[in-house]
């Protein structure tokens, strides 16, 4: 194996300055990355011979848990996919955009625990059926109609891409909406008229100006745009009463 | 305004497949061809298109094909007002663009309906 | 969303360089300006119209007009950024009609490509033919 090359990163630290604006300091730190290194490599070695002080989140190191999520070269990505090899010198990694810094690379996530919420992520019944009359059936077609967006690992890059979020942060955004209309798809479920309220209210899909950036970044390919602006097409039938609310 | 919300998105998604498959080749003829002469002279042009269009189904072409990319524009400049940074003064910029887009749908089918 | 958080924090960040650094939010500014330039056209036919219902010497008019050096330019400035806008929306409109609609089945995206520029292509001719006057 090669020597590993030195690459410089700069990495966003929190100050309490910066309360109001968002603003932190940029330090510079110089790492030995191996051909194989990821960005989360790269910070974890910070963190444990550099600068202990460095806060940041990772878990499963392999794409799946989503909690690796930051800015890197200015783009959402989870760090442990970024190879830092393919990306341009110096790397600059910060925390996600559109979300309140706790420290360093931390976000604060509980709005978006609350926006995941409202669109009752499960599968609602009128009347729930007795387990001895056995289990919802359902045919490979019905699940296709929703199976890429049950693929969604919350891992929020959607949210720190979306140029709606910049301003409007109550939108309860694309993997919120990706999800409930994820249930609404979903042919055991009776709840969509229940969601209408959330997912076509105030904050819901009408936010949505269609940049597609969610989709764009989203590292498990699962499309929150086309999510958010089929619910638009079907809310918009209801609306004029040509559809109807399942559940309703 | 808020409550019309699928109101303005159907008419805007109306006027951007309006815009999108009819004005492209529509104006081309009438702005470009037609005064470079590459159609026929100004009185054969204009004998043609009073012969296409003085009708009631050409009237509606007109109508849909002028009005609805009106309403297209209006909710799309809408946004990019919003993603410019203004997100507080919606209300106020998103009535006048409707309002605006309402005004030109009632000219055009006064215009047209001169024809 | 009124979620209280006892976390104190620093206020959100804007993603970097939004929204002139990103080739992606660059297109897609670019296609909410373009969208607005639609109504610059529909305006220009409204003219147009209004010429030809006035009788043929304002339709004379109306084509010398558009006919002199200014007026192509302002032709440029609308068709360029219509035609960008067509092929745009009608791209990233194959995605939504992609949801089954009651008993309707949901159409497939390579059916909706070929609908969406079929209709294009197909209106376009219609549009020439006519307006040539090879078909009467
Ligand atoms: S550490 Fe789990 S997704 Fe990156």
């Amino acid at each position: 194996m090669s020597e590993p090359r030195i690459v410089k990163f700069e990495v966003f630290r929190y100050s309490p300055e910066g309360a109001e604006t968002g603003e932190g300091k940029w330090q510079t730190y110089e790492v030995p990355c191996p051909d194989d290194y990821v960005v989360l490599d790269a910070l974890n070695h910070i963190k444990d011979y550099i600068d202990p002080t460095l806060s940041h989140r990772w878990s499963c190191r392999m794409g799946v848990c989503g909690s690796c999520g930051m800015m890197v070269n200015g783009t959402p990505n989870l760090t442990c996919k970024s190879f830092v090899r393919d990306l341009e010198h110096p790397i600059r990694v910060g925390p996600l955009a559109n979300f309140p810094v706790v420290r360093d690379l931390v976000v604060e996530l509980e709005s978006f625990m609350d926006k995941l919420k409202s669109v009752k992520p499960w599968i609602i019944r009128k009347v729930e059926k007795d387990v001895k009359y056995g289990e919802y059936l359902q045919t490979p077609d019905e699940l296709d109609s929703y199976r890429q967006f049950s693929m969604c690992i919350n891992c929020c890059l959607c949210y720190a891409a979306c140029p709606v979020m910049i301003n409007e942060p109550d939108f309860i955004g694309p993997a919120a909406i990706a999800l409930g209309f994820r249930y609404n798809q979903d042919s055991r479920d009776e709840g969509e008229a229940e969601r209408y309220a959330v997912l076509a209210g105030e904050h819901g899909v009408w936010n949505c100006s269609y940049a597609n950036e969610c989709s764009e970044v989203c590292p498990k390919h699962v499309d929150p745009a086309a999510a958010v602006n089929r619910e638009k097409l079907v809310s918009a039938l209801q609306w004029l009463h040509i559809l109807p609310k399942k559940g309703a | 305004m808020k409550r019309l919300e699928p109101l303005w998105w159907l008419l805007f998604g109306a006027g951007g497949f309006v815009g999108a498959v009819l004005l492209p080749a529509l104006y081309f003829m009438v702005a470009v061809g037609f005064p470079l002469g590459w159609f026929g002279d100004p009185v054969e042009t204009f004998l043609r298109m009073r012969t296409l269009f003085a009708n009631p189904v050409g009237q509606l072409v007109l109508v849909v094909g002028i009005a609805l990319p009106f309403w297209h524009s209006a909710h799309h400049l809408r946004h990019f007002v919003i993603e410019l940074g203004f997100p507080h003064s919606d209300r106020l910029v998103g009535s006048l663009l409707y309002a605006l887009a309402g005004v030109g749908t009632l000219v055009t089918v006064g215009v047209v309906g001169a024809l | 969303m009124g979620s209280a958080s006892s976390t104190p924090t620093l206020a959100s960040r804007v993603p970097d360089g939004w929204w002139m650094s990103h080739k992606r939010y660059r297109y897609y500014m670019l296609f909410a300006m373009a969208s607005g330039i639609l109504s610059l056209g529909s305006l220009v036919l409204l003219v147009a119209v209004s010429a030809l219902s006035k009788g043929s010497q304002a339709w004379a008019g109306f084509l010398a007009m558009l006919g002199s050096p200014a007026g192509l330019l302002l032709s440029v400035v609308v068709l360029v950024p219509t035609c960008f806008f067509a092929v745009r929306w009608l791209r990233v409109g194959v995605k939504i009609p992609q949801v089954k609609l009651g008993p309707m089945p949901a159409p497939g995206a390579g059916m909706l490509y070929v609908a969406h520029f079929g209709l294009l292509i197909g209106v376009s001719l219609l549009v020439i033919l006519l307006l040539s006057g090879v078909v009467a």
